[in-house]
């Protein structure tokens, strides 16, 4: 083959320059205050004109040539930087603590070197901080993580005011969103318009359309990860919230100071108490009713002596709908509950000089449960009914990076997952008379998979102005005695052009284990986790993406232009007329349409001002994105449920004086098509007949263009502890009216059409008090 | 901490309750192009019956119930050509020749300016075996009741095949026989594949595709509401059918529910059709009788 020389000489290329290396120095940049590992700092040896950057958990390795003494300067955004001089070692030990700037305010939005789009070698990577999200205007004034991502090129929301994500043309369910290496199943609370993610808790997010790191997998079309804070090292820091959907309370410190430290965040919906308690006094007691959603985040980080980390992270969050009914001694109950929890341990340790090593054990679930009863004890009556469905994932991973130069990076690792599906488990009994008339089981199916992986990626600079990526992932995936092997080659190319632009390719092949049954567009507490099978593989996405990437006054503005195009193979959807309520588990595969293919590609530009007085982005995204499936729109290719040709989004932040903000943002994007009837027919059966609404081709109406303006004010003063802030927000303060969805009413003797809106202008207010 | 959050907070969630944020807004209905609508099922041994119609505007305030005047012509090999008759009563146009199960059928109809055409065969007798009818307990949605337990075993051919189902209950009043269709249950404890091809609340028939049990002998077990009483003759009729008529089946199944008032929260199912130069279904099928007796 001709490219096996071309690699080879690579490779070769790659170690020579790796060879010969005299001092190594290595170690781990952490902020001096709180302890917290900084990623993205970067250590420049100005004597050898070398440098590098830390990764997630604040490591780096530097080699320099020969010399008597090492001068390093060292530097974060928002940090004091350092300069440090240390006598030549073979190896030197250097952990740096870099005390926070006198420059640092929360209105900056961080600018890291690697942060700028030019310094990356991949396409498709966007990074947010809590600081940049929680500038946002949004609705409710209630920032919300996936809300803020939404805003970036590339990314629809769905349904309006939903924390939907819906990546370059790909679905719900082909997200990979990771907390702190750990996958999350269900996104929602609110019936999706708050997502799960507490900002209050997060440290950073990236997130990833294309060009994906080898070492994520199982999902098509993007990855999400959430890196939440470790807590600080030495003192106790804490903040409230009130807002109009939620209420939240943070607490961090130390538990050993230096060593230990925790960080905790809880938020609740608080009105279930207002309602319960209206409910019963306006019914004399007789009846309740209550919806509440909340979160809870833990964070311990504890070290091991210099070198070793231990992390365990929590999460548990859950939707609660009850209602209760008492007449007198008889009671009836409805209950409705769904939710995440996650749970990981993780070790983290430079392994030598060059080496870094993370492991990560985790379990990860969500449930959803229904559980209905009627207890008539003056009718001797009583029948109890319950419902489980829910997926279960237990993780043990383990991630190397070999960091053999600075422009040499290897990594490795690898990971076994087991997958316990179950789709549906009911429990029926019933009782008259003292005697019990029915106690059964039914649809008690669950399933088990297994998936192993593990991944390779090489990271080379073979010549100045080039940077190169290669990977492979492999991935085997286990479901009862049938099994499927993916193959996934990764590259990523990057050719500087000047001191801050780039153009970059990549090619991104990725596969999914794991597909989702969805009843309806929005993503529901009922869709079912569902593992691919003999019938139904796994799904499989290639991407190949190309841009442009610049910055500007040192990294004052940037701008990033991406193409890219997309297929898609093995994938599912409903029959119509199928849904979650309708079909059985142990033959699904019936009750779907398979085999689907997607395709579709686009243009996306951001534009960006990230430092100053005044900050924001613009963002364009012209993309397509069809499904073909045999089953569905008689074989023929149709839009996507959110194919969105144009979409633009601008946002500014003002800040005209400390602690005073004023921020803006206004969106625009075509319509989402809707299946709509081309007209009526009358239709003769048995002895009468009925008219009906005569549907030809599926998605084949654009709702009306969707356009809002959401602003958003906030007040920052000191207080004798820490800070307080009110933020005063409007969604949508021209009012406009966007399409929610469609209906069609029989009025006047003929159907008529309405357009369904749902968000007026809303003002909001919140209020939040650090100490 | 001050009071104030609590109270605008309270005040704001009221004034939004107060206002609600839902609103309707009218818009005009897009245009309408006119198609030619043609739909019939052949049944071995009877009369071909065929539906035609043009489609209407939506916002159409008066019905059009059929297309009176137009040439539906028939022709089937072996066989002949059958030209068909308007008859007002049925609102359909009905063959003179019963419906040969050897023959393949072509249909033609010409309207207006509008010509359609379609093709169909019958499928083979489908092979099948009563196990079973009898009483049952069984959970009803989150409920119980008393069933009509119905078992038979399908010898399916490999390929795709696609089937029908209905079960009559047969009961001698006064010296004569009467019979009554039976509803299938709305229970959780159905088949797979029943549960599987979408039947609904109160459904009398049921169609299905053997994707789940391909060239198989499958023993379906289907749970019926009815009132039999011991020894009363259950009669089961499983039809064959082609995927058109298994199509339309279903589509007239889910007709009710999916898409006609949300647009965009429910998927619709799209109007089959095999139908050149229009839109409809032309199909067949053929049954098997089954008779059983049941036992309490």
């Amino acid at each position: 083959m001709k490219i096996r020389p071309l690699v080879w000489n690579i490779l070769w290329l790659a170690l020579t320059l790796s060879y010969g290396q005299k001092i190594t120095v290595t170690g781990i940049v952490y902020d001096a205050e709180t302890k917290e590992k900084l990623e993205g700092a970067q250590i420049y040896a100005p004597d050898a004109g070398k440098g590098t950057v830390t990764n997630t958990f604040g490591f780096f390795s530097l080699q320099l040539p020969p010399a008597d003494s090492v001068r390093l300067g060292i530097s974060h955004i928002g940090y004091r930087s350092r300069l440090i001089t240390v006598k030549a070692q073979p190896v030197i030990r250097l952990d740096v603590a870099l005390e926070p700037g006198e420059t640092l305010n929360e209105v900056v939005i961080t600018a890291d070197t690697e942060e700028r789009p030019e310094k990356d070698v991949r396409t498709g990577k966007i990074s947010l901080r809590p600081a940049e999200i929680a500038r946002m205007p949004s609705i409710f004034s209630e920032p919300d993580l996936i809300k803020a991502l939404q805003k970036m090129p590339g990314v629809e929301e769905g349904t309006e005011g939903t924390a939907g994500l819906y990546v370059r043309g790909g679905s719900l369910d082909q997200n990979f969103i990771l907390i702190d290496d750990v996958p999350v199943y269900y996104l929602f609370h609110l019936g999706g318009f708050v997502s799960i993610f507490n900002p209050e808790a997060v440290k950073r997010i990236t997130l990833y359309k294309g060009g994906f790191p080898v070492r994520y997998g199982e999902r098509l079309s993007s990855v999400v990860d959430i890196r939440t804070r470790d807590g600080h090292k030495n003192e106790y820091h804490g903040a409230y919230r009130i807002g109009l959907l939620s209420w939240k309370f943070s607490l961090e410190g130390p538990v050993v100071k230096d060593r230990t430290s925790f960080m905790f965040s809880v938020r609740r919906f608080p009105y279930d108490i207002f309602l319960k308690t209206v409910a019963a006094i306006s019914t004399g007691g007789e009846e309740r009713y209550g919806y509440t959603f909340y979160d809870l985040n833990l964070k311990i980080h504890h070290r091991l002596g210099r070198r070793d980390n231990l992390y365990f992270t929590f999460y548990t969050g859950d939707d609660a709908v009850s209602m209760v009914f008492k007449y007198g001694i008889d009671k009836t109950l409805y209950r409705l509950g769904w939710g995440n929890r996650i749970m990981a341990v993780k070790w983290a340790r430079p392994v030598g000089a060059k080496w870094f090593v993370n492991t990560t054990l985790s379990r990860s679930g969500y449930r959803y449960g229904r559980h209905m009863k009627d207890d008539w004890k003056t009718e001797r009556y009583l029948s109890d009914f319950r419902y489980k469905s829910g997926i279960t994932e237990t993780r043990l991973q383990s991630h190397w990076e070999y960091r053999i130069s600075p422009q040499t990076v290897l990594e490795t690792g690898g990971g076994a997952v087991i997958y316990d599906f179950l789709p549906g488990r009911m429990t029926m009994y019933y009782r008259e008379d003292g005697t019990v008339v029915l106690d059964t089981t039914v649809e008690n199916f669950r399933y088990r998979s297994r998936l192993l992986y593990g991944y390779g990626a090489l990271r080379i600079r073979p010549l100045p102005f080039a940077e190169m990526e290669g990977g492979i992932r492999l991935n085997t995936f286990f479901f009862s005695n049938h099994h499927a092997v993916t193959i996934e080659p990764r590259l990523n190319l990057k050719f500087s052009t000047g001191r801050s632009g780039a153009v970059k390719f990549s090619y991104t092949h990725i596969s999914q284990p794991l597909h989702l049954l969805s009843s309806g567009r929005l993503g529901m507490p009922v869709d079912l986790w569902m593992p691919a099978t003999d019938l139904v593989p796994p799904a499989v996405s290639r991407q190949i993406a190309a841009g442009y990437y610049r910055s500007w006054d040192n990294g004052r503005y940037d701008l990033s232009w991406e193409v890219y195009y997309k297929t898609m193979k093995g994938l599912i959807a409903y029959k119509p007329g199928m849904s979650f309520y309708h079909f059985a588990f142990s033959k699904w595969e019936q009750a779907v349409a398979r085999d689907g293919t997607g395709y579709g590609g686009g243009s996306e530009i951001l534009l960006r001002k990230r430092k100053g007085k005044w900050q924001g982005f613009i963002a364009y995204t012209y993309s397509r994105s069809f499904r073909r499936f045999e089953e569905l729109n008689r074989g023929r290719p149709f839009p996507f449920d959110y194919d969105r040709p144009h979409r633009i989004d601008i946002s500014a932040v003002w800040q005209w004086k400390p602690g005073r903000t004023l921020s803006l943002a206004w969106t625009y994007g075509s319509g989402y098509p809707v299946s709509f009837p081309s007209g009526l027919v009358y239709v003769r059966e048995g002895n009468g007949g009925y008219q009906i609404l005569l549907y030809t081709e599926k998605n084949n109406l654009r709702l009306r263009p969707y356009h809002r303006l959401d602003l958003s004010m906030q007040f920052t003063k000191p207080k004798r502890r820490g800070e307080r802030t009110w933020i005063i927000g409007v969604y949508n303060a021209y009012n406009r009216k966007n399409p929610f969805f469609y209906t069609l009413t029989w009025q006047d003797g003929g159907y008529r059409l309405y357009q369904i809106s749902l968000f007026p202008v809303l003002p909001s207010v919140a209020y939040v008090r650090r100490f | 901490m001050s009071r104030r959050p609590v109270i605008w907070t309270a005040w704001v969630w009221t004034l939004l309750a107060a206002g609600g944020c839902v609103r309707e807004i009218p818009l005009p209905l897009p245009s309408h192009e006119e198609e030619l609508v043609v739909w019939s099922i052949l049944e071995p041994d009877s009369l071909p019956t065929v539906f035609v119609n043009l489609s209407q505007p939506l916002g159409a305030d008066s019905i059009r119930r059929y297309a009176a005047g137009a040439t539906v012509i028939l022709e089937s090999r072996p066989g002949g050509t059958d030209t068909l008759v308007f008859e007002p009563g049925l609102e359909a146009y009905i063959g003179r020749m019963p419906a040969r199960p050897d023959a393949e059928y072509r249909l033609k109809v010409k309207y207006d300016s509008y010509t359609a055409t379609a093709v169909t065969r019958f499928p083979p007798v489908p092979q099948a075996r009563l196990i079973a009818v009898e009483s049952a307990m069984i959970p009803v949605e989150e409920y119980y009741g008393d069933a009509v337990k119905v078992v038979l075993e399908i010898r399916d051919p490999p390929g795709e095949n696609y089937y029908m189902l209905q079960a009559w209950h047969i009961r001698d009043q006064s010296g004569r026989s009467a019979a009554y269709p039976m509803h299938i249950a709305s229970s959780p404890a159905q088949d797979p594949v029943i549960r599987n091809e979408g039947f609904r609340f109160m459904s009398t028939s049921v169609s299905f595709s053997d994707l789940a049990f391909d060239g198989t002998d499958y023993r379906l077990t289907v749970y019926y509401h009815g009132w039999p009483e011991d020894g009363d003759t259950v009669r089961i009729n499983l039809y064959a059918q082609d995927q058109y008529a298994y199509l339309w089946e279903k589509f007239k199944v889910y007709r009710r529910e999916a898409g006609e008032s949300v647009l965009g929260a429910v998927e619709p199912m799209l109007f089959p059709d095999n139908i050149e130069g229009g839109i409809g279904v032309f199909g067949a099928r053929r049954d098997t009788v089954l008779t059983g007796i049941f036992h309490d």
